[in-house]
């Protein structure tokens, strides 16, 4: 099971003493401590007291809806924003001490970004821009060829050292820019939403090659995106941000399986909310709860709330889709543990079926069904939820 | 039968049946060829006419040219001509980069103000800045001399206008930098900005950066923008005819004015010859510059562009006061130093009494040429304002929006006829006139420069026309049409509307330039078809500077009271339109 994350409620890692100038831990890639920033004419902070570490190896992403200060953060780190407040450590270096008004310029910090729109100079060919890193820190003129020539190699550009870059596709121009941001082999690698321009079919392959890269490499990263399946799929860990806020930060399975708040509950994939009542609880926190509309079917689920929740409270139980299967009612009684609806639309998009289901006492359930076994529109369907593994929540949102 | 109708039409039986697209551009090329072409042609033809008078009849023989190689001062003005454009050149040409980038691409404050004052400095005439700069630089009379000597910093006059680098400083001061700076500065503001950050990212300083990455990819547009220049090359007159003349500098526009107006008899012959050598050299330009402004450039603005200010620091506000004073010399300086020119007795003279004197208004208001110059200017301004953006936006419908055979040429042609400076246009269709028989009862009147002043500035407007064109998309124009609407009330029910921004600012635009038009209009107009801009260079270069900075003021009273009329309409004048 993996281990409980930092949440917002509990006491998160304390900030490096700014007077230390070495973080001490050279496992530790990059640490942010208590970053701020509020952008001039903004009346929120874009980013509040934001701490986050990314160890050697590991893949740390920012994830978040438009506007959540993910962004924000990655341009902090390499040093396109200036923090209000905060400190940022890379490796055992502070390149920001907002305390001693310590912050190194962008040219000075020695990590490898690449860009959303890839940035790949036009007036330039594969190689030129790629050798532009090694000539501005001045890499001695015997190692730059060779380099070039790994990384081009490595990324799977090799042989087309010489073409302009305005001839580029768009995978092609991505793996260029990831070779200009490896080829001085960085302590972190920056990756600003570098799939969005991709096509869906592109898109799939290059995360797995970056992610197989990643790991050949073991280069620690700090990734941004908006889409959940990304960040799932290539992280080991994931933060979760709303309004420059962590929402919860962890393994990926854990945002899934137990989130901390209403907001990660509903960012991350899609939740079915089951009106019900607390039968019981016991010491671990497990809930029994009863659907309404349904006494016989009892669930159990594990309360997120800080608050708590009380035997005889009405609740919402926190279902994934996945979790319910559907089946013809095949009688007017409805069997032990099933909940009964009627089947409005019945929506076929590929892999499986997806069915508006109307519960009586329930708002209307979106229910995944498999191709194999349809089900018809107007017809009554039995619901079984899986026994375990949901949460409880007090209100909606 | 069930009465149904079917729309037919009839095949001839034999011939040709044009279609209506081939007639409208046959009649377009036919106009626009006629009053472009036919006057270089009579130019070239002219050239080898050795009739002492106009209206002699014609005699062919090779003597101008013969007389026109030994006549140095053809040569001379010529090479001046390059060397002032050079020499301005290679001043505008960089610190109009600088200042673009520090308008475009920082944090100066005020730029929108800043950029706001270059396009006044745009709209300002030559004239105006040349005479205003006169009133500060002459040896005798102008005010830096002046209190150089009163303030003990010199025993002589340190500066003279009336010189090359006085020349070239008009020109400085005149348009060079602003139009540069006008068209750069949008095009260093629309870069995506994470070109700058990939290579700072990548450990590139600040000045690395902008040495290799922002002007290697500015190249294109910076090519662009100097080629748009080299029009300009052949076309300054009025800076020339008030300073370079009295110390005999001629260059190829002020010359030819001179053979045909203050020879006795005319030259004809030369001037037909030395604008047929400039003719040839234009032909040589224009080819390489549509090539090199039709080339596709590299930098391309994504769907995700990123927009963002570079941060000066410590020097943006340094920044913001040398910025100022530039824009101060080009604007306020010269308006300033004309409005102290009207109210002195004599301009420079602090001795007489009495120093300021209402005594120059008076007699501008009183001389029938000036209300007649008002007259002509008013109405030249006001036709080409109505008239011309109709009809650029007309021929830019053609070009963008049909199929039709002939469109290449057309373009060509408007984009050919922008190369040619006024003072050609204004001799062909000189001889256009006098030369052909119903055309010379016109001579005289004011319809000749009407038909100068509406084409002007028709490759500008044009091509801001198509621009709104293609911006647009053909699905506004499509709905129109299926919906049973033809080509007619489609144009006025949809295009003009949606183009009414574009066509208001090309009528301010036409109106400034009509209203402050010289080197065109002046071989062509008669005392009774005077402009205030003639009127001016007149005084001017008679010495007159108290009576030509009034009339100047005037002109600049009515083109920027339009301009800023317009802005203040909601027009989005100059730092919006592109």
């Amino acid at each position: 099971m993996p281990e409980r994350s930092s949440t917002i409620d509990e006491p998160r890692v304390p900030a490096p003493d700014p007077g230390i100038e070495s973080a001490g831990n050279a496992k530790v890639a990059m640490r942010l401590g208590g970053l701020w920033k509020t952008y001039p004419g903004g009346t929120q902070p874009a980013v509040k007291d934001l701490s986050l570490e990314v160890n050697d190896g590991e893949v740390v992403t920012l994830l978040g809806p438009s506007g959540c200060g993910k962004s924000t953060t990655l341009r902090m780190v390499a040093g396109l924003e200036v923090p209000d407040e905060g400190n940022i450590f890379l490796r055992d270096r502070a390149v920001v001490v907002t305390s001693r008004r310590l912050c190194l310029p962008p040219d000075k910090r020695n990590v490898g970004m690449v860009f959303q729109s890839y940035a790949i100079w036009p007036h330039m060919t594969v190689e030129e821009n790629v050798i532009f890193p090694l000539k501005s820190r001045r890499f001695p003129r015997r190692e730059i060829g060779d380099r070039v020539r790994r990384v081009l190699e490595l990324v799977g550009m090799a042989g087309l050292e010489k073409r302009p870059a305005p001839l580029l596709s768009g995978g092609q121009q991505q793996r260029v820019a990831l070779a200009r941001a490896l080829v001085t082999e960085p302590q972190l690698l920056l990756l600003d939403e570098p799939f969005s321009n991709l096509d869906a079919k592109l898109r799939e392959h290059m995360r797995l090659e970056v992610r197989l890269l990643q790991k050949r490499l073991n280069i620690a990263v700090l990734f941004v995106t908006h889409d959940q399946v990304e960040a799932l799929s290539m992280s080991n860990r994931v933060a979760l941000m709303n309004y420059g806020v962590v929402q919860q930060q962890g393994h990926p399975r854990l945002l899934y399986e137990e989130p901390a708040n209403e907001f990660v509950r509903d960012f991350i994939g899609r939740t079915l909310l089951f009106m019900g009542r607390v039968q019981s609880s016991n010491p671990s926190g497990q809930i029994a709860i009863a659907v309404q509309g349904a006494p016989d079917c009892v669930v159990f689920g594990r309360n997120y709330n800080p608050g708590g929740i009380k035997s005889g409270e009405s609740v919402y139980i926190g279902v994934r889709p996945e979790d319910v299967q559907i089946r013809p009612a095949l009688e007017s009684q409805v069997p032990p543990g099933m909940v009964v609806g009627t089947v409005r639309t019945a929506l076929f998009i590929g892999e499986r079926i997806e069915y508006q289901v109307e519960v009586a006492g329930q708002r209307p359930m979106m229910i995944y069904g498999e191709r194999h076994s349809p089900v018809e529109e107007g017809s009554k369907v039995w619901l079984k939820l899986r026994p375990d593994g949901h949460s409880a929540w007090s209100s909606v949102w | 039968m069930l009465g149904l109708k079917t729309a037919t039409r009839s095949i001839p039986a034999v011939g040709f049946v044009p279609r209506t697209g081939n007639v409208v551009m046959a009649l377009i090329l036919g106009v626009l060829g006629f009053y472009i072409l036919y006057p270089i042609v009579l130019i070239f033809i002219n050239s080898f006419n050795v009739a002492t008078l106009a209206s002699d009849p014609p005699r062919y023989s090779f003597d101008n040219w013969r007389s026109a190689f030994r006549e140095p001062l053809i040569f001379e003005a010529v090479g001046n001509t390059f060397l002032i454009y050079v020499l301005y050149t290679a001043v505008s040409f960089p610190a109009a980069v600088v200042i673009a980038w520090v308008l475009g691409r920082t944090n100066v404050p005020g730029a929108h103000w800043l950029e706001f004052g270059f396009w006044v400095s745009y709209l300002l005439p030559s004239l105006t800045t040349t005479i205003g700069w006169i009133l500060l630089l002459h040896p005798q009379i102008g005010l830096l001399n002046d209190a150089a000597l009163r303030l003990g910093f010199a025993r002589e006059p340190i500066f003279n206008i009336y010189s090359v680098p006085g020349i070239v400083w008009a020109h400085l001061v005149g348009n060079a930098i602003s139009i540069k700076v006008m068209l750069l500065t949008p095009a260093f503001r629309n870069m995506d900005l994470a070109y700058e950050e990939a290579a700072r990212v990548s450990g590139a300083s600040k000045l690395y950066t902008f040495l290799r990455i922002t002007i290697p990819m500015m190249t294109p547009v910076l090519v662009i923008v100097f080629m748009l220049n080299l029009v300009r090359l052949f076309q300054s007159f009025e800076t020339e005819q008030l300073l370079g003349t009295p110390f005999g500098f001629f260059v190829f526009s002020t010359l030819i004015y001179r053979l045909i107006r203050f020879t006795e008899p005319a030259q004809y012959g030369h001037a037909t010859a030395l604008a047929s050598i400039t003719l040839a050299l234009i032909a040589l330009i224009i080819p390489l510059q549509r090539w090199l402004t039709q080339r596709r450039h590299f930098i391309t603005v994504g769907a995700r562009l990123k927009t963002g200010l570079i941060d000066l620091g410590m020097a943006r506000w340094p920044v913001f006061y040398a910025v100022t004073f530039v824009v101060l010399l080009l604007t306020l300086v010269p308006v300033l130093m004309l409005v102290l020119g009207t109210f002195m007795t004599r301009a420079g003279f602090w001795e007489v009494t009495p120093v300021f004197t209402l005594g120059n208004w008076s007699r501008l208001f009183t001389d029938n040429l000036f209300w007649i110059g008002m007259q002509t200017t008013l109405l030249l301004a006001t036709t080409s304002a109505l008239a011309s953006p109709l009809l650029f936006s007309i021929l830019a419908y053609v070009l963008v929006r049909t199929s039709w055979k002939g469109r290449a040429a057309l373009d060509a042609l408007i984009w050919s006829s922008a190369a040619l400076p006024g003072i050609l246009s204004g001799l062909g269709l000189l001889w256009m006139f006098l030369g052909t028989p119903f055309l010379r009862p016109l001579y005289g009147t004011i319809v000749p420069l009407v038909v100068v002043v509406m084409l002007s500035g028709k490759l500008l407007g044009v091509q801001l026309s198509k621009a709104v064109f293609l911006q647009m998309g053909a699905e506004l124009e499509e709905s129109a049409r299926v919906s049973g609407a033809g080509w007619l009330r489609t144009y006025y029910r949809v295009w003009l509307p949606l183009m009414m921004p574009t066509l208001a600012l090309l009528a301010t635009i036409n109106f400034v330039g009509a209203a402050s038009a010289a080197s065109t209009v002046i071989l062509l107009a008669t005392k009774n078809t005077m402009t205030l801009s003639i009127l001016a260079l007149a005084f001017g270069t008679e010495g007159d500077l108290e009576v030509a900075s009034a009339i100047s003021l005037v002109v600049v009273v009515l083109t920027l009271g339009v301009a800023l009329a317009a802005r203040w309409l909601g027009l989005k004048i100059g730092l919006h339109h592109q």
